[in-house]
């Protein structure tokens, strides 16, 4: 039996073609000095950011800060963000512990204080709970996912935006489930900051995402060092995105990311296709019985399920052990939103699918949930 | 059957206690027949691709795997982890569940 990857939710595979021979080429080739290179040196970075300026559809490449992971640039968008003194911190319940942990640690720390809003049953966040906590807490900054990682309803991001700025609020959007899948506009809807990672629906490799900083914010690093450029300097230097590429950065990676970058805009996903995929699955378990969280709007291809009489746990093992199927089980690092989707404490079944999954493997997906509920 | 390794797992939840346990041989017929004698419940899906298997013990320690394959997933009951895990080894032991 061969492989059924349904944990693209959590890292995308395969990944995009060439990604891996030009991770190779990069380690294999002589690193060239870095700040000296020149015109013809290879600069992954460089490409990187033009490509992701262009994706994220904004002018400045520069303002495209690289990092390791999502994680890393919502620390940097958290830690490094102006805080006054008695902030609140808006997010929402269905984000990920690399939005709340951060958040928690500065609550923890007396920085700010955090609020949450609540999300219906399908995973997405109420708009007049949005809109009425907005007006309440006023907060400094509205921290928040474009989609949830756990049922995959994707929010209205614009309207939310529209909302925050309104209330005064700067804006962090989590778009680790969606770019590279969904339209991602940070001009048009005017969030301040965009975090994202590379090794999910933009198919690159595992130590890849970024920061997107509107000229607007001025973020303070919180990891500062050596830059290769204005080394006299005491401080960082001030310009984007010196001022916070501190180390040497992982060029191998980036140039992996680089290569799924071009790939991905020569060979755009079928959004479509992919969306009736997930929705074939939904059907499909839905019709043996097994619970499947709310399905409505707007959707990445990501389900979240249970199954009668078996514990989450246990129809994972199963699914994996005996099928083959590599789904993901538990609460998927974001705990606050499971009581509101109707899951347990055990959390969900959660089957995520990408550009490359086949009709067959949906088939099979759903073939072996019946068999595991016969 | 003596166990090679013993490895304690991680995941989401707070206070689990799960391990690996991975044998030399793999786990067959004779394996289940004995977990149906210590468990209080144990079923195996002969109808998989590869056949699942389930006990619960009477402490509450679980003990699940597939036939065919060298390792078995023990979580042992909140509030009783150590005692329950050395009672399982115990029971591991040739003679153990005799």
């Amino acid at each position: 039996m061969t492989v059924v990857y349904a944990n693209n939710a959590a890292t995308a595979w395969p990944k995009a073609p060439g990604v891996d021979q030009a991770v190779a080429e990069k380690i294999a080739a002589i690193p060239i000095h870095p700040g000296r290179a020149g015109f013809d040196a290879p600069d992954p970075e460089t490409d990187c950011r033009k490509l992701l300026a262009r994706l994220l559809r904004v002018e400045e490449a520069n303002r495209i800060l690289l990092t390791v992971n999502a994680t890393h640039a919502l620390n940097i968008a958290l830690h490094g963000f102006p805080w006054r003194p008695r902030a609140v911190a808006l997010t929402t319940v269905a984000d990920h512990n690399a939005v709340l942990r951060p958040l928690y640690f500065l609550q923890k720390h007396g920085k700010i204080r955090v609020e949450h809003v609540d999300v219906d049953a399908s995973g997405r966040v109420d708009m007049e709970k949005w809109a009425f906590a907005l007006k309440k807490h006023r907060p400094q900054l509205a921290v928040f996912t474009h989609a949830s990682n756990v049922t995959g309803s994707v929010n209205p991001v614009e309207e939310m935006c529209a909302l925050a700025k309104s209330a005064g609020s700067a804006i962090l959007l989590d778009v680790s489930q969606t770019m590279g899948i969904v339209e991602v506009l940070p001009q048009q809807w005017s969030a301040d900051m965009v975090a994202f990672t590379g090794h999910k629906y933009l198919l690159g490799p595992p130590g890849t995402g970024g920061l997107y900083v509107a000229p607007r914010i001025d973020l303070e690093p919180v990891w500062v060092g050596g830059t290769g450029i204005l080394s006299a300097l005491p401080d960082m230097p001030p310009d984007l995105p010196a001022r916070f590429d501190a180390g040497t950065p992982n060029s191998p990676a980036f140039a992996g990311l680089a290569r799924a970058l071009l790939w991905q805009r020569e060979h755009p996903p079928s959004v479509s296709e992919i969306e009736s995929r997930a929705r074939r699955l939904a059907e499909g378990l839905l019709s043996l019985g097994v619970q499947v969280t709310e399905w409505r709007g707007s959707h990445t291809p990501v389900l979240s399920c249970t199954f009668p009489g078996c514990s989450v746990e246990d129809a994972g093992e199963m699914l994996y052990l005996s099928f083959d199927i590599i789904c993901r089980t538990g609460l998927h690092c974001a705990p606050l939103i499971h009581r509101h989707i109707g899951a347990g404490s055990q959390g969900t079944v959660r089957f995520s699918l990408s550009r490359f999954t086949a009709d067959e493997e949906v088939e099979r997906i759903i073939a072996a949930a019946g068999r595991i509920l016969a | 059957m003596i166990p090679i390794e013993c490895k304690k797992l991680e995941d989401c939840f707070i206070s689990r206690s799960a391990y690996h346990y991975r044998f030399e041989e793999k786990l067959g017929d004779a394996f289940v027949d004995w977990l149906e004698g210590v468990s209080s419940a144990c079923s195996c899906r002969r109808d998989f691709p590869r056949p699942f298997f389930n006990a619960a013990l009477p402490d509450g320690t679980q003990v699940k795997g597939v036939l065919g394959d060298t390792v078995i997933k023990v979580v042992y009951p909140d509030g009783s982890a150590e005692e329950s895990k050395t009672n399982f080894e115990t029971l591991l032991m040739p003679g153990g569940g005799q």
